[in-house]
Formats: structure tokens, sequence, C-alpha cells
């Protein structure tokens, strides 16, 4: 066997470091592995004393509590008395100790899935996607398995409280005391105008309209900050209606994306990685035949969507048009009458042309080569644009060249389908320039605004907050006294969607009920119960009158009833419905929509930029989105999937460009645009074009509470308003270096296995050669049979646990992070606490790049506990504390842990996660509602690590047991597989050969982590494998001499 | 970590301090000691406290022979066994028994739709997870680990409820012949004298 070279630098690397050679034999780099806290501040004794004793010190403070420790036993030989509080009348459905299912909906146009709610002695612990939905599949994104700590978020707002705008102070009033005078103020006003996020709910639409139809001259108006006004409008002018159409990767073998981050923050990312993932994997018994779909990115950044990319052609921020023209233009060659009027701008952007102008990044045979790809899969392709880094000043033009290629190539009623059920997608920035100007004009009398939060995410160019002071009455319903909520005159606390009643249709046809599963936690409403109340203001809502749920009834009765109910009373269709959640009545219809040639007189010769200039893209945050959520200490604190950075903000800037600019990592530069100017801590980013540096919106909320008020930089302030078009990406900018440092918290550089191959990834080509060992990347991943010290376990049960992931389909979104944060009770840690490398998530999803640094390869790998047979954890455990089972499962048995760490040293995965403080207690409040009961929450001192979620084993093996069966493989669904939209992670029994995760550990290309260390570890990993025909570069080869 | 004039006060203080220590040391050891000696398996063995309303489990269960499960109607369900709610001791009690000063105390606590706060006898420690479902469904008695509690006025614990208590059924070292009858996995050879685990007992049965 060949020997491995430890100074080549790694085929998969982690940081731009390695690249350097012989980083790992370093004398540096040995210094910090040898020194766990080589690099990071070790807090002062100080500094413990306080937070653990306040005052005594801590030796002393240990010597105290031995004794006192002792005297309480002997004190008090009774335990603790405890209380047992029965119901007074136990309602019928509850058992106390058994949880309830209820179906309801994730209620939000820019990601709605299905809801299955299980809720414990009354109030909801987990959030999961409802298996019968037909479009989420039982699958919920981050946002939707985060929501749930919202619900439960201390710093709500309690109730309604009037404001004073100038002073800030506020003063809580009664919702009688509030509606009374604010239907007065609002029935006095001339232009009364309603700013709300789009809403979902057709009753909540309908109730605004009965409202505003009594108030003449009024106009409700929807903004979302992360909208794509720009993909709206392109479908407006292409098709005649703004929809957002369906989109079928599983019917597409290519696909082709100018910047939509389709995988990652886009518009209904969950069903996109589902229907994804399921044409990314493969079967090795036909290996020669397989076939896999392929995703070529062409944009400047590296979103999530380009992480997973086959192909990425790199082009700067605002340049994607120019590509996409060249596209069409080759796709036409031979054919100029088809071009029509927009001939002659095609023939400015030929693909010679387009190259010449790119700088060198984007080749006219790549161009070439990607046409050619595309017309071979006519009917079979799709090609897409939008986000918010797609919104250049010609974002509208490469949204045209986009509908216009998927309608040259055939894709309409193919692989996308505007017709069946598409969601209705406005343009939405139309209206709300024309708000802006009326505010500015002094023409707005009374604004209500809800669920939105525009003084925040409008640029300070629009105006907002100085015309506020121009309108008589603000009225804000909001979760938060967030920014805007504290400039109204009335900040009104809204009810959380798991607390209210709903009608949801988001896609047309497919008719969610949103139910409540828990009575308002504080003195809350929703929108719908709060314009009810200012109907009928003397009216006001008594404990046993529930108005929005009769009309909310009604208008169900009416609007799907009266359509969809086949004869069935009301009472139960309406039953039927709670039960399962949605009445599909989606449209069957698959007709291609019409390309209307007259979009194409909005194509023009644009005036270009030069390439060289430094333009700046601003991204959405794959865990904040819009900056609504900032509150959440569960998103704040996910590692972004490329930066692998908590907890902020910050400038992407290519490897090359830093060079020239001499930044690295963690300097703090400043960035300034003629709209706005921030300081943003760099990170050097492998895969940024090289003159395109970019940020995420989202962050440096003012006012959003203890968690996320000031969490990072808001960059909203470098959007534009021009000609008509909200410009966010390919803005000119000036980066320079400032000279301070800001130390971000980076998580890459934690757990790392010191440079030991962990990764196997092999092109289609190879794959479909011989998908085996023969193929795999590194030699070393794999070992024969060889002696084992140990004995072996013996699994003689029935049941032995297993996991199999398929990294090809894996794209790395971090859904399973959170869910398996709220399944497992796992805390929160902070900044701070990241920065020490102390975060506590039991599955992390480690990103490697190979190739090189201008536009490299990633793969994820979702690390979690391997539950190995030879542990290394087990051997070394003082007190026994982690041992195996007779399933497989490496227990960790919490009460037996005395904190050594011992474990975690030997971990050779580094999944082993120490509480070093009381981290439970941030819980406070209502915030320790959202603990599942069936997991312990772990103090200070106590090691914890993925169990397998062994209370979902012992839950279904004693359900199994009472109905004298075996457990059903699938029937035990782990949360992080439960959550994995593209369905990478599969869970079950080892012992059933007939297993789906038995059949995938047999599967030809599938390796065990760190297999050379003979730990055997219960998970496989299917490896990666992208579909590029190229075969291995050189550049790969010459680390394995 | 003081400074200048007060260094010499507050080291003469740490002496007596170190002092004081020492003794607190020395009574604890002792006392550790005796707690060893009195609890030998720090068990609550015994425990029986008043409860605000004295229900009579030998008049309920023993006297008028009510299943346990009548009541206690989840233990078949649930991990937990669950003290009735109020309104099923009014099934009974709205027309039986009403002249009592106890029923009428319940009576009052129903109407005003106040709970009873009972406390708590049997009791495991947090981080144990034990559910009496599966227990209650292999056709394990109540009074296995409860007792005869059909005889008891005020309910004792008495069982041990430790964890070598536990795994004596589990690991069938001491399990009573008549668990062993009971729960006797499919496959053992019918010796009521064969000693193998009845149960599973991996930590993860009981601790996550």
């Amino acid at each position: 066997m060949e020997k491995q070279n430890l100074n080549a630098a790694p085929r998969h690397w982690v940081d731009l470091d390695e690249l350097t050679p012989d980083y790992w034999n370093s004398a540096q780099e040995q210094e910090k592995r040898g020194q766990e806290f080589f690099h990071k501040p070790i807090e002062t004794l100080e500094k413990i004393e306080k937070l653990d004793t306040q005052g005594i010190a801590r030796r002393d403070f240990l010597t105290l509590m031995g004794a006192s420790i002792a005297l309480a036993t002997a004190a008090c030989a009774r335990r603790p008395v405890h209380k047992i509080i029965p119901y007074v009348v136990k309602p019928e459905e509850i058992t106390p100790g058994v949880a309830n299912y209820y179906a309801s909906v994730y209620p939000y146009a820019h990601e709605c899935s299905g809801l299955l709610i299980k809720c414990r002695e009354g109030r909801p612990i987990k959030l999961e996607g409802n298996p019968e939905d037909p479009i989420t599949q039982g699958k919920l994104g981050t946002q939707g398995q985060a929501s749930l700590l919202e619900l439960y978020d201390p710093e709500r707002l309690k109730g309604p409280l009037k404001v004073q705008r100038a002073s800030g102070l506020t003063q809580e009033v009664s919702w009688a005391q509030a509606n009374a005078d604010i239907s007065k103020r609002l029935r006095s006003a001339k232009s009364l105008r309603v700013l709300t996020s789009a809403l979902v709910s057709n009753s909540e639409r309908k109730v605004l309209q009965d409202f505003l139809s009594s108030h003449p001259g009024s106009e409700h108006i929807e903004y979302d900050a992360l909208h794509d006004n720009t993909f709206a409008e392109g479908q407006q002018v292409c098709f005649g209606e703004a929809v957002m159409p369906e989109y079928l990767f599983d019917r597409a073998d290519l696909v082709l994306s100018f910047g939509a981050d389709f995988l990652g923050t886009w518009t209904n990312a969950v069903a996109h990685r589902k229907l994804w993932g399921k044409k990314r994997k493969l079967a090795s018994a036909n290996a020669a035949h397989a076939k896999m779909s392929k995703l070529i990115c062409v944009e400047p950044t590296m979103s999530v969507t380009a992480t997973n990319s086959d192909e990425r052609v790199l082009v700067a921020s605002g340049d994607e048009y120019k590509v996409a023209l060249a596209l069409v233009g080759e796709l036409l060659k031979g054919n100029s009458s088809a071009a029509g009027s927009a001939a002659s701008v095609l023939s400015s952007y030929s693909a010679e042309a387009v190259a010449k102008d790119s700088g060198g990044s984007v080749t006219a045979e790549k161009i070439r080569e990607i046409a050619h790809a595309l017309s071979e899969n006519r009917g079979k392709s799709i090609v897409l644009a939008g986000g918010i880094s797609a919104q250049s000043e010609n974002g509208l033009a490469l949204q045209i060249a986009v509908n216009w290629l998927n309608s040259i190539l055939g894709n309409e009623g193919k692989t996308i389908l505007g017709n069946r059920a598409p969601q209705t997608y406005q343009v939405q920035k139309t209206r709300v320039m024309k708000l802006l100007e009326e505010m500015r004009a002094g023409k707005v009398d009374a604004l209500v605004i809800a669920g939105t939060n525009p003084a925040y995410s409008f640029p300070e160019s629009f105006g907002f907050k100085e015309n506020l002071s121009k309108i008589g009455i603000v009225v804000t319903l909001a979760s938060h006294l967030d920014e805007t909520a504290s400039r109204s005159d009335y900040a009104l606390g809204a009810s959380h969607y798991l607390e209210s009643w709903g009608d949801v249709e988001v896609r047309r046809g497919l008719h969610y009920i949103q139910q409540p599963v828990i009575a308002p936690l504080f003195d809350t409403r929703s929108l719908g119960e709060t314009i009810l109340g200012w109907m009928e203001p003397g009216k006001d809502q008594g404990m046993n009158a529930h108005p929005w749920y009769d009309y909310v009834r009604a208008n169900w009765k009416a609007q799907v009833h009266a359509k969809h109910g086949r004869g069935a009373g009301v009472d139960d269709f309406w039953n039927a419905t709670l039960q399962k959640g949605f009445v599909d009545a989606r449209s069957s219809s698959e007709a291609p929509r019409a390309f209307r040639s007259a979009a194409l007189a909005n194509l023009t010769k644009f005036s270009g930029r030069p390439v060289q200039q430094i333009r700046l893209a601003l991204y959405a945050s794959s865990s904040l989105q819009d900056g609504r959520p900032a509150n959440n200490g569960w998103l704040q604190e996910l590692p972004d999937p490329v930066s692998t950075i908590t907890w902020d903000n910050y400038l992407n800037v290519s490897p090359k460009l830093a060079k020239e600019l001499g930044l690295s990592t963690n300097d703090v530069a400043r960035v300034k645009s003629g709209a706005a100017e921030v300081e943003l801590p760099v990170v050097v980013q492998p895969g940024m074009h090289a003159s395109t540096v970019s940020v995420a919106v989202g962050y440096g909320r003012e006012r959003s509470g203890k968690v996320g008020t000031g969490v990072g930089v808001n960059t909203f302030g470098f959007r534009e308003g021009r000609a008509g078009q909200w410009v966010a990406a390919g803005l000119v900018v000036a980066v320079t270096k400032t000279g301070r440092r800001y130390e971000l918290g980076l998580t890459q550089n934690h757990h790392r296995t010191e440079n030991r191959p962990i990764i196997n990834d092999l092109t289609l080509s190879e794959f479909q050669k011989n998908p085996g060992e023969a193929n795999h990347t590194d030699p070393h991943l794999r070992l024969p049979e060889i002696k084992s010290l140990w004995s072996g376990h013996k699994y003689d049960g029935p049941y032995r646990w297993g996991m199999a992931i398929d990294l090809s389909s894996c794209t790395g979104c971090g859904a399973c992070t959170v869910a398996c944060q709220a399944e497992n009770n796992v805390p929160i840690v902070g900044r701070e606490g990241v920065r020490y490398a102390r975060e506590m998530h039991w599955i992390r999803i480690d990103r490697y790049y190979s190739g090189s640094e201008d536009n490299p390869d990633v793969v994820y790998q979702p690390m979690l506990c391997q539950h190995c047979e030879n542990a290394s954890c087990e051997t070394v455990c003082p007190v026994l504390a982690t041992v195996h089972n007779d399933e497989g499962l490496n227990e960790m048995v919490y009460n037996r842990c005395v904190g050594t760490r011992y474990c975690q040293n030997n971990c050779p995965y580094k999944v082993r996660r120490f509480n070093y403080f009381d981290y439970w207690k941030n819980h406070q409040d209502q915030a320790n509602l959202v603990w599942n009961p069936d997991v312990t929450v772990r103090t200070r001192g106590i090691m914890e690590k993925c169990s397998f979620c062994t209370q979902r084993i012992q839950e279904k093996k004693l359900l199994a047991k009472s109905e004298n069966r075996l457990v059903r493989d699938g029937e035990i669904i782990t949360a992080c597989q439960q959550t994995c939209a593209s369905e990478a992670i599969v869970f079950g029994n080892l012992n059933d050969p007939k297993s789906r995760v038995s059949q995938l550990q047999k599967e030809a290309h599938s390796f065990r982590a760190l297999e050379i260390l003979n730990n055997k570890p219960q998970i496989a990993y299917l490896s990666k494998v992208r579909n590029k025909q190229k075969e291995r570069t050189e550049h790969d080869g010459q680390h394995h001499g | 970590m003081s400074s200048g004039s007060n260094s010499q006060a507050s080291s003469r203080g740490s002496v007596r301090k170190k002092i004081g220590l020492f003794f607190v040391g020395v009574t604890a050891i002792f006392l550790i000691w005796t707690v060893i000696c009195l609890f030998p398996n720090a068990s609550n063995k015994g425990y029986g406290p008043t409860q605000p309303i004295p229900f009579s489990h030998r008049l309920h269960a023993g006297t008028h022979k009510i299943d346990c499960q009548y009541c206690h109607s989840q233990a078949e369900r649930s991990q937990h066994a669950s003290i009735p709610s109020l309104n099923v001791c009014m099934n009974c009690h709205s027309v039986v028994k009403t002249d009592s000063p106890y029923i009428q105390n319940l009576t009052k606590h129903y109407k005003e739709g106040k709970p009873i706060e009972w406390v708590r006898v049997h009791e495991l420690p947090d981080h144990v997870r034990f559910s009496h479902s599966p227990h209650i469904r292999k056709g394990i008695g109540c009074e296995t680990c409860h007792g005869d509690v059909r005889s008891m006025d005020k309910v004792q614990q008495v069982g041990d409820l430790t964890m070598g208590w536990c795994l004596n059924c589990h690991r069938n070292r001491a399990a009573p012949s008549d668990v062993i009858a009971t729960v006797r996995p499919k496959g053992m050879p019918d010796d009521p004298n064969h000693k193998g685990p009845l149960a599973p007992f991996s930590c993860s049965t009981c601790h996550y």
C-alpha cells in the first residue's frame, strides 16, 4: 500500500492555510495542535469566580461545597418533597407522558410547509413536516425548525403598548382601550395605508378587504425585504402573470442557475432540495448506467447552491445577464428570425464578446459547451435566476433571458409548471415606492404595519424613518418592540403562528388550515383578530368568544368547502381537514405558458462596467434570512454552511483580491458605496469571483432582543432604488483596510481531523467505471481486514442501529443541526463560546474544499457520533460513563460523567461536546417550555453527544414490544433524518439485511470515516459523486507522491 | 490577590478561614459516615408522607376491590401511571359519602377548579427514565414494585427503587418467581430456576 505523504497539502482542505507547503508539519502548527488553548483566550480565574460563586474564591467555594453537600445529605435524608398536581378535569385528548401530534402549517410566503406539531401536555415541543404534504413531503427547513423557539421567546411583546414617538416611552394599555382609540383615529384618517408582509391566509386578506372597504381612500401594500421583485417582474413581462412557478428538479437532467440559491435561501428551498435530491442518488448495482442530474452555476459568490454545483462559472456580480444572452445567441444560431427584435442585442453579446468582457473568468468554449449541453437536454433542463444577489441593475434582462432560454428549450410545461399550482408572486416594489413617495409628500394620514419591519430593512435613502413623523398615526403589529414598532404610536403584540388560526393558500389550490396548538402565551392577537377588533371596537372579545375562528370557518365554508367539499358536511369536512392539515385541490394542468416576445423589447444594449471594479453583491443569510428571526439563538449559532461562521455577517473576499488589498480573515474592512458605508470583518472565501465581494443582509438589528440586538452590521443600506429597480448586486464599492481586527465566531478550525483523509469523492464517469474502492480518492480510507485487539461486540439481539449518509445529496443546508437542537435540548453558547470552540451541536456539517482556491469543489459531510464498535472514547473513560450497548449504540450516561473530557480528547471525529457552563440557564422564563421532556437537560461539567435519538428508539421499541412484533424498517426516524429534505440520512437496523440502511451500507461507494483507525463506525458515508466528465486533475494527483 | 495594607489582615483571615474549613471538613466526613451507616442504599424505602386528603387505598382497592387502573388509568399507555384527575373521584363521590368533611373538601376543590396538591411518594431521580406502560403490558403486577397497596391506609414506599433493585429483575438475579413466570422471554427454557436476563439492562434503557 502506498504510504501517505504527510508533507503534501491535503486533497481536501478546510482552511486556505493548509495549501501552504508542509503546513501540517510546521513547528507552529505542531505547537498549536499540542496546546488545546493555543489560540483561545482562557477565562481568567477571576472571571470564573464571578460566574460561579459571586464573590467567594473558587477553591474555597469548592471546599465549602464538599462540606455542604455532605451536610445537606445528612440533614435531609428524605429527598426534597415534590408535589403531584393532577388536572381537575383532564382533557380527554391529553395523556401525560404521551405526545399528541397536530397538523398545521408553517405559514410564510417565502417558505411554506405543512407541519406536524408534537405536543406534550399541551405545549408544542417539536415541529416536523407533515409527511402527507404533497409539496414538502414531511420536510421542514432551518427557519421552520427554529420557529418553535420564537414561540417561547420571553422578550416578545406581551400585549398592546402605547408608544410616545418622541421619547420612545411605552405604556401598557388594554386591547379594548387601544382598539377604541386606534379605530377612531383610523376612521378619521383621509388616506389610510396598510403595509403587511405577503399575506398567505385568505381570511386575513378578506378581513383586510372588508376593513379597508369601509375606509375610503385606503390601500393595502405588501412588502417583504427579500421578496424577489426582479423575478416577479420577469414573470410578469414574459408570461403575463407574476407567479412563482413550480420547478420540478426531479424531471431535470440539467440545471443551470444564474445566482438563484434554490437549494439554500431562495423561495421554496425545501421543496427544491427534496426534488433535486431525488436526481442525485446513485446505486452501485447498475453503476455502468448510473445517471444523475448536472448542476451548473453561473455566479460570483459561494452560495449553498454554488457549493453543490457540478460546475461553476464565475462572472462578476451584475454580469450574469451577459452569459445568459450569449447562451440565447448560441442556441438561436442559424435561426436569426427567432431572435426577433432582440437580434441586434444578441449580436453584441456573442460568446466571444462576453468572454472578452469577463476578464478571463468565462471562456467562449465554456459558453458553447453549456449551450450544447442545454440543447441536448431540451425539455429536460431548468434554467433559473433569482434571489437578492441576482438583483443587479440588469436583473430584469437576466430574468427575461432566462425565461426565453426555458421557452426555447421547451422546458415550460415539462420541468417548469406555471399553471399547476403556482404561487402568486406579485411585484411588490411598485406599490411600495408609491407609498414611500406619498409619505414623502405627507399624503399619508395613517399607517398600519404588520409582519414586516420596514424601519430596519429599507435603506436610509428611501426616507422611510424620517417621513414616519409626517404620519398622524402609526400602528404596528409585531412580535417584538422592533425598529418599526418602537417608532409607532401603538406597538401591538402579535401572536405566534402556533397560537392563531388561519387558512393558508400559498400555492393555488393547496389549502392548509393553520390551527393553534397552544393558547396565546401572552395577551397577543393575530392580524385577523386585531382587524376584527377594529371593525367592532365596542364588542371586544370575551373569554369564550372566538370571532376570528368563526370568521376563518365561515370563509373556509364559502371558499373551500363550497368548491371542494364533495358533498361532505361542513363540520365533517372541516374536522377531516384539520386532522389531515390541508385540502389538495391543485389543478392538474401541465400546460406550458406562452412566452411573450413583447418582453424582448426590454432587452437593449446595456452599459457595462469594467470588470476590474470591485462590486458588491448582497445575499440572504442561510440562517437569519431577512433578519426577522434575529432573536432566535438557534439560528444565530447555526454556522453558515459555506463559511462556517456564527453570530455575525462579514465581507466575503476572494483570495486574490484579499492579497491585493492586504486583507486576511478577521481583518476589518471599510466598504463604501454611493449609498452606504459600513465596516465589516473580512473572510477570505475561496471560490469568490476575483473582483466581487459579498455580504449577507439580515444582521445588525438595532432592536431585536437580548440575543439579536447588535449582532453583525445592517447592510440593507447598500440597496439602491435606481430607475424603478431595487439594486442589490453589482454595486460598485470601494474596499479599504482599517487595520483593526475582529475575531469572528468561525467554527471551521474547530474539531479538525488532523489532516487524516476523511472524505471520498469521485466523478460520475469514475463511478460508472468502478464505483468501488479502486476509484476511491484516497486509498487510506479503506483498510483490508486487520487484526483487532478487541474481541468485538456481539449483536445477537434483533437490533443493531446504524446510519448511512449520502454525501452526493447532502446540500449542507444545516436544517438537521437545528432539528437535532430542538429534539435533544442542545443549548447555545454565544459568540464568545464559539470562539473558544465550545459550540454544543451534536451534528455539525463539515465543509471541505478540493481543487484550486479560485474555484474549488466543495463537499459537505454531516458529522455526528459514529457510534464506533471500537470506540476510542469508551476505553479512556475512567468512570464508565460512556459504554457500548448490545444494539450498537455508544451510550452516554450523564449521571456517571465526572467531566474529565478524556473521551473528547480521544475521539478522532471530535463529536463530543462538553458543558463548560450551565448553558441551559440561558433559557429564561417561558423559554424553558421548549425543552423536550424525553431528553435530559444537561448541567455544567457533563459530556454529551449524539445519541442516535435514543429516546425515539426507546419509544418505538416499546411500541413494537406492546404489539408483539419487531420494529419495522423506517419506523424509527432520527430528528436529523426526519427533516433532511434531500433525504441524505437513513437510519435503521443493521441486523436486518433487508433494511434500507443495510442495503446502503453495502453499496460499493460507501466508506467509513477514518477507517484507518479501525474504530468501526456504525455510520457509513456514500461517496460524493459529481457529475463531471473530467477525470481527476493534475492538481489532485500531485499530492499523492 | 489583595494589595497594600490589607494583605496582612487578609492573610490572617485566610488562616482562620482555613482552620474553619478544616473543621467543616472533619464534620463532613463524620456525617457522611453516619449517613452511610444509616442508609446503606440511599433508598427512600418506608417513606409515607401525610396527604392533603387522607385517601385510603385499603378502603378503595382493598375493601371495595376497585381495580388499580380504574383510577391510575394511564399506566398501561404512558410512562406515568398518573394520579387521577378530580373528575374521576367525582364519578363516585358526587353521590357517595357526601357527608364526609374530606369529600366536602374534595367537592369544594372540584367546584372551584383548584387541583389538590398530593405529595409524591414514589420518585426516581431526574436522570432515570422509567415507563409504566411496558411493565404493565408485560403483566407485571403493580404490587411487585409498589407492595401490597391494598392493605395501606397511607401509601408507603415498599421497594428500594434503586438501580440495583431494578437490575435484580432485569438481569434475573433476584426476580420474584411470579415475575419470571410472566415475562420469560421467548426461547428461554421453561425452568423457573433459569438464570438469564429477563429485560434489557443497557444504560440507555433508562438513562438518556
